[in-house]
């Protein structure tokens, strides 16, 4: 057998490194959620009804690193789906419930992408939907008039 | 040379390793929510209810007639409005179209505590003694206009 020159150790080695993907992290079968932000707007406790927020619409993708080709995806909402905003004013005391429709929601993987399509990874999309966020009447109509916030996770497995 | 194969066969698994690792993880996106809750008022079951000075006798009554006046409103927690008059016709004689002046105090108002329960503001409807010593005897009907800060 002939044996490389020790040399070439270093080469070796740097082209371990350069094995990792460009877009690191993005390179899975995933999803990407456009319009990421939930904002219920001004709510009103004088109008009696439940206010409904369009979140954002979920879009996977796959690309040739991730194993997209076989199997479904599952998006779901890290923590459950009832959640609660907190006001951030000086009395700091209001809060209100909200929950997420929509999700979970189980896929069919889009497929992988095809080779040499380096840099941005991004292929096979598909649109899963809208999912909104529904806020009561009842969990706003005692809340104090205040600013409210809260972020959550959204995740896809595997 | 036999030390350098098996350096270049850890090299070579470490590769692998390194794209194994992608094909396994998952996707997460974080989602920031908002929203702001508004300050508004509203009278609660309006019109209210009537201001009743009742039966009014010039011989026994002295003073002021005064009547209770009591308007529910709900508001936005925590939020004080301000409850304010507008036009006052005054009471009239329905036959002789004779009239009789009244007044209103200044309403106390309570904190709003939200649109699940109202609260009430109160006041004092008053009839001036010098009002009603010499009037035209029969019923009279007047009205008056109240506003309420915060509303939409």
């Amino acid at each position: 057998m002939k044996h490389l020159p020790f040399w070439f150790l270093p080469c070796i080695a740097a082209a371990a490194l350069l094995a990792q993907p460009a877009w690191g992290a993005d390179n899975i079968c995933g999803f990407r959620a456009r319009g990421l932000d939930l904002n219920f707007g001004t709510l009103n406790p004088s109008v009696n009804a439940e206010v409904r927020a369009p979140l954002v619409t979920l879009t996977t993708f796959a690309n040739q690193a991730g194993d997209c080709s076989n199997g479904n995806m599952t998006i779901s909402v890290s923590g459950g789906n009832s959640r609660q905003m907190a006001g951030g004013g000086a009395d700091g005391m209001g809060t209100i419930n909200y929950t997420i429709v929509g999700l979970p929601v189980t896929l069919s993987k889009p497929g992988n992408a095809p080779p040499g399509n380096p840099g941005n990874g991004y292929v096979n999309w598909f649109t899963t939907g809208e999912v909104e966020g529904v806020v009561q009447w009842s969990a706003f109509a005692d809340a104090p008039a205040d600013s409210y916030t809260d972020s959550f996770t959204v995740v896809v497995n595997p | 040379m036999k030390t350098n194969r098996i350096v270049l066969n850890a090299v070579a698994a470490a590769v692998l390793a390194s794209t194994a690792g992608f094909v396994a993880a998952a996707d997460t996106q974080t989602v920031q929510v908002t929203a702001s809750v508004k300050q508004v008022c509203k009278f609660f079951n309006a019109p209210i209810g009537a201001i009743a000075f009742g039966a009014i006798d010039p011989n026994v009554d002295t003073g002021d007639k005064t009547a209770t006046v009591t308007v529910p409103f709900k508001c936005t927690t925590g939020f004080t409005p301000t409850i304010t008059q507008g036009t006052i016709v005054p009471l009239k004689e329905t036959v002789t179209n004779t009239t009789m002046a009244f007044t209103v105090d200044n309403f106390s108002v309570p904190a709003g505590t939200g649109f699940s329960a109202a609260v009430n503001a109160t006041s004092t409807a008053r009839i001036s003694n010098t009002v009603y010593k010499d009037a035209v005897a029969g019923s009279y009907a007047g009205s008056i206009v109240l506003n309420i800060n915060g509303g939409d």
